[in-house]
């Protein structure tokens, strides 16, 4: 992808190269570019002197433009943009007259994932905010695409429609169906869908990440109260006298409540640093049940508290979140072995 | 012919002039009416102001114009000549034609400002997901300003009924062919015979009021 110059001066940079498999999310401050990047590759911005080319096919640039509808994209925009005269089976059904290649997902398959049915006969006006989006949702699946680009689709909603969609956003990002360009500006978001991160800083696309670099890295910005490590486990066992499963997790263990023998190879898990403490020295009698040795790796001052960034044995990183008081008292510094106490853990990876 | 059968074949005439005309503009403006809303062209302007022309002109000039376009030695009259081997000067067809030029702009017109309402987003939607713009145009645009459709409609099938200078010039006053009620009107009248006028110009008079205060009405309705 090449360069945007508007008239506004505004330019963006994006020399992207990007193998898309699973979710790719794009991150940035407001204003960095992201929704631009989007609209580019969706056609939306015929006029820009920039080439977009993907799989190897040039969609714009200075002898070609794909108009809109041939790309064969499929975008969720943060508002639902429901054709308001239509109910919402026939707004699910309208991509029947596309005219374009790409695969695309069953109806009944669709309105089963999402729980459309009992929207089917209803108008846009008649639903609420996150019913809207989820049939939104729905009328993107049922759309031929090789790409779909979600931008910030949970931004326009209230607290309550965004956790109504959330779930049904994450399970879609697990199925890997068709890559993911997810535009967000919520942390918390990307670490529980993306596979890898974009980081847009001014305008450009300063780095692509592995989720589990993106969330243990200090140059992050914004982290707040969301900060958290994703990190990457492979089943050993399940006990079902505890309903345990046991990952591994590099030399050590770590125990998750459920049956995960078949979430696959790879097991990402979302570990908040809140709810990670540190021990300086082994603690043998205590209830929780995870207990990862490592090395503090960095540790970044904050206003109120410290964040905490600790090497375990496969060189993967978790976050904790400890008091700079006890910074002090315990004589946390780099290159110490602390042992690291994990209350929760939540599991992203889901069994199918 | 009776008094009666000659205003009733008028109507008859006016009836079908005019509901040819708004069929016509009802398939040919709206695509012109969405060029004219969307379109960044620089003939954007010298189109609508052709479009407008029968608002501001007499229409003794247009007719005039378009009779001498109709004569046999004229462009339309050479066309319809040599492809339907037909006349079109004081003929029905040729009345269609000025017909067409005349309530064009009460069509076109009115389309336009609706269609530059039209919410982009919602094209883009649709062009996301693989839907051409023809395709969009008939299933999304047509159907969100479908009240705006019937209005012009309304308004270009009264505006063709009200029409007087035009179809004087192109149609003359041929019974059952070009005799339209405002013509039958103004023969009354010329035939000093007052009683048949009143009736041609109150049923006028009562039908655009009809119309058009149903057609206001309509509108506002949510």
């Amino acid at each position: 992808m090449g360069e945007l110059v508007r008239d506004t001066g505004f330019r963006l940079r994006a020399d992207l190269d990007v193998d898309l498999d699973g979710v790719a999310a794009l991150v940035g401050a407001s204003g960095s570019g992201k929704s631009t990047l989007l609209r580019l590759v969706a056609g939306f911005e015929p006029g820009a002197a920039v080439t977009v080319e993907v799989d190897g096919e040039t969609w714009q640039g200075a002898s070609a433009n794909l108009a809109a509808h041939r790309r064969p994209v499929g975008t969720v925009f943060q508002e639902a943009r429901l054709f308001p005269h239509l109910d919402a089976r026939t707004n699910l059904t309208f991509a029947a007259h596309a005219k374009r290649a790409g695969a695309r997902l069953g109806f009944d398959e669709v309105v089963d994932f999402l729980d459309l049915e009992p929207l089917l006969g209803q108008y846009p006006r008649e639903l609420s905010g996150g019913q809207r989006q989820r049939v939104a949702l729905g009328r993107t699946l049922l759309s031929p695409a090789k790409l779909w680009l979600f931008d910030e689709p949970m931004s326009a909603l209230d607290a309550a429609s965004r956790r109504e969609i959330a779930p049904y956003l994450a399970r879609l990002c697990r199925r890997h169906d068709v890559p993911i360009i997810y535009v967000s500006h919520t942390l918390a978001e990307v670490l529980t869908m993306a596979d890898q991160v974009m980081v847009a800083v001014d305008g450009e696309v300063a780095r692509v990440d592995s989720v589990g670099e993106f969330s243990t890295s200090f140059t992050t910005p914004s982290f707040g109260d969301e900060a958290g490590a994703v990190v990457s486990c492979k089943f050993k066992t399940y006990d079902p006298r505890y309903r345990l499963s046991e990952l591994a997790f590099g030399p050590s263990s770590l125990f998750v409540r459920g049956d995960l023998s078949s979430a696959g190879p790879r097991i990402l898990l979302h570990i908040p640093a809140r709810d990670v403490s540190l021990a300086t020295t082994p603690i043998d009698r205590l209830s929780i049940l995870n207990r990862v040795d490592g090395i503090v790796d960095a540790i970044d001052d904050q206003r109120d508290s410290a964040l905490a960034r600790i090497r375990c044995g496969d060189g993967q990183f978790l976050l904790a979140r400890v008091t700079r008081r006890s910074v002090d008292e315990l004589g946390l510094a780099v290159g110490m072995a602390v042992q690291a106490l994990i209350k929760s853990v939540a599991v992203r990876t889901g069994a199918p | 012919m009776g008094v009666t059968a000659d205003i009733a074949q008028a109507a008859w005439v006016t009836g079908l002039l005019a509901l040819t005309t708004t069929a016509i503009l009802l398939v040919a403006s709206p695509p012109l009416s969405w060029w004219i809303a969307r379109t960044r062209s620089r003939w954007r302007a010298p189109v609508e102001a052709v479009v407008a022309l029968p608002l501001v002109l007499p229409p003794t000039v247009l007719g005039f114009y378009l009779l001498l376009a109709m004569a046999e030695s004229g462009p339309l009259g050479a066309i319809a000549e040599a492809v339907a081997g037909a006349r079109l000067a004081f003929t029905f067809a040729g009345l269609v034609i000025g017909s067409i030029v005349y309530s064009l702009p009460f069509v076109t017109g009115p389309l336009a400002s609706a269609f530059r309402t039209t919410d982009g987003h919602l094209l883009e939607a649709a062009a996301s997901l693989g839907v051409p713009p023809a395709t969009r145009f008939l299933r999304l645009v047509l159907p969100m300003h479908r009240k705006a459709l019937v209005a012009a409609g309304v308004l270009g099938f009264a505006h063709t009924v009200g029409e007087f200078g035009i179809v004087l010039m192109i149609g003359g006053n041929i019974p059952g062919e070009t005799r339209v009620l405002s013509i039958a009107l103004f023969d009354r009248v010329e035939m000093l015979d007052y009683v048949g006028a009143h009736v041609i110009a109150a049923s006028l008079l009562v039908f655009s009021l009809v119309v058009l205060t149903f057609t206001y009405r309509w509108l506002r309705v949510p």
